[in-house]
């Protein structure tokens, strides 16, 4: 039992306990007495509760989609892949390496390739074998072969994509990649390729290990290149 | 299965505002879960669920848009916001939100696809038109069984008067048969009825009262409506008619003076 005194009219008020669904009143003069503030605030969350999750509903989409809009204008993503062991031994794979020529390997899609993608990569022996897929059917749009330490800029079409890629020393085609030791690499989010007003949205990637670099990517077995 | 019914323009332009206002909503919700969704989708794709994500999809879609439409119409697009435009700008009577919440079942084809367009009310004056609504709707509400969602002045009357008459039940005799200060009940009743708040010093003041009400209530006004709208104005003007002769029956006197 708690004791209340009305600011009204000075009457000590004996009440039970505070509720969210109860105001509590004199019993002199009838008008509200005080309560504490998580009361009245959980009081005023419940009575406007949908125009609440409305506000955040609303609030919560423009912050992700200003975001995105950044990010998507930004032109400076980086991401470096885990460096190669000093140790590791090329085995023989017991298949020829194949020449390759650096640029655009296939085109898998007849739509206009419009949007520009660059792709940077880090000073190295590596070689990297990109494939940009789409991001929801997973259907390849174009591939791409680059040496290390070298730019390589492309037209894409408008579209969400998802970018994997291969590295390695030696080129073995496209069936065996760089051998057995070759590592895949996925890009953990999705990038778009749209119009936005006059101008098109385009991506530069860095494959170069930076601090603070905003793209993570992962390692993926074989099977899901 | 449910039908949905259109009575008036702004009911069809609700619906209308409904169906967009919902999409609009549950696009801002995708957008905002989609940090969340998007590495579930991923994780499920890969791991070979992905007719879970399938079903997950077709519930959120259910879910999250039946819940929007709920969510614009508890907020910025309540579903009373038809019969408050009608109402404003079409019978041109001035009511507000929670009035046009309870007059909604005359407009919105909630009762079996029945509408009260009511046309015969703009030919009523305005300070009577809200009063003429009102007491239609408690008629209707009457058909239906339902509590009167608006309480008339005479409802007011009655009601004091049964809440006297059961305090003084408890009273001893003698205080039972104490002059009561005011009218008899049947009295304000009767005056309530004709929209005078008390008993005037002259009878002229009840004959003119009477007029005009039975001027702006007569069932000639709503010729064309439909019949249980004439039933209603032929009710209301025998209500006014009685209570207007139960008056000069009791005030006679007044009257000769």
């Amino acid at each position: 039992m708690k004791v209340s005194q009305c600011v009204n009219c000075g009457a000590m008020n004996r009440i039970a306990g505070y509720s969210i669904s109860k105001q509590v009143f004199c019993g002199r003069c009838h008008e509200p007495l005080l309560e504490p503030s998580p009361i009245k605030w959980a009081r005023f969350a419940k009575k406007y509760i949908y125009w609440i999750v409305l506000v955040a509903i609303i609030g919560g989409a423009l912050v992700i989609d200003q975001v995105q809009t950044t990010k998507g204008s930004g032109y400076s993503q980086s991401y470096s892949p885990p460096a190669p062991s000093r140790f590791t031994v090329e085995a023989n794979p017991g298949y020829p390496p194949v020449g390759i020529m650096q640029g655009v390997q296939n085109v898998f899609t007849k739509a206009a390739q419009i949007a520009p993608l660059s792709i940077r990569t880090p000073t190295g022996e590596e070689s990297y074998f990109v494939k940009v897929v789409d991001a929801y059917s997973q259907n390849p749009i174009i591939t791409l072969f680059m040496h290390g330490g070298q730019t390589l800029e492309v037209n894409v079409p408008l579209g969400t994509y998802r970018i994997k890629y291969a590295t390695g020393k030696t080129w073995y085609g496209e069936q065996h990649m760089f051998g057995p030791n070759t590592r895949y690499n996925e890009a953990d989010k999705t990038f778009t390729f749209a119009v936005n007003g006059d101008q098109i949205s385009g991506y530069t990637i860095q494959l170069i290990k930076q601090v603070n670099g905003n793209l993570h990517t992962k390692s993926i077995p074989a099977s899901q290149f | 299965m449910a039908t949905i019914r259109f009575t008036h323009g702004y009911d069809l332009l609700h619906k209308i505002g409904d169906i967009a206002g919902g999409l609009t909503v549950f696009a801002a919700a995708t957008s905002v879960i989609s940090p969340i969704a998007d590495p579930i989708e991923r994780a499920l794709k890969h791991s070979g669920f992905e007719w879970i994500w399938v079903i997950i999809l077709i519930a959120y879609f259910l879910i999250g848009y039946v819940g929007s439409i709920i969510l614009i119409n508890k907020t910025i697009w309540p579903s009373w916001l038809p019969t408050f435009l009608y109402v404003r700008t079409t019978l041109r009577t001035p009511i507000t939100g929670t009035e046009a919440e309870k007059l909604s079942y005359l407009f919105d084809g909630s009762l079996g696809g029945k509408w009260y367009p009511l046309n015969a009310i703009k030919k009523i004056e305005t300070e009577y038109r809200k009063e003429a609504l009102f007491r239609f709707a408690n008629k209707v509400a009457d058909d239906y069984r339902w509590i009167h969602p608006f309480e008339m002045p005479e409802d007011r009357a009655h009601k004091e008067f049964q809440r006297q008459r059961a305090a003084n039940a408890g009273q001893n005799q003698q205080e039972r048969q104490a002059p009561s200060p005011g009218p008899s009940p049947e009295v304000e009743y009767s005056l309530k009825i004709l929209g005078l708040d008390a008993v005037p010093s002259n009878f002229d003041v009840i004959k003119q009262a009477y007029r005009r009400k039975i001027r702006e209530f007569h069932p000639d006004k709503f010729v064309g409506e439909k019949p249980d709208v004439l039933k209603y104005a032929e009710e209301t003007a025998k209500r006014i008619n009685s209570a207007y002769a139960y008056l000069e029956q009791r005030f006679a006197g007044m009257a000769q003076a």
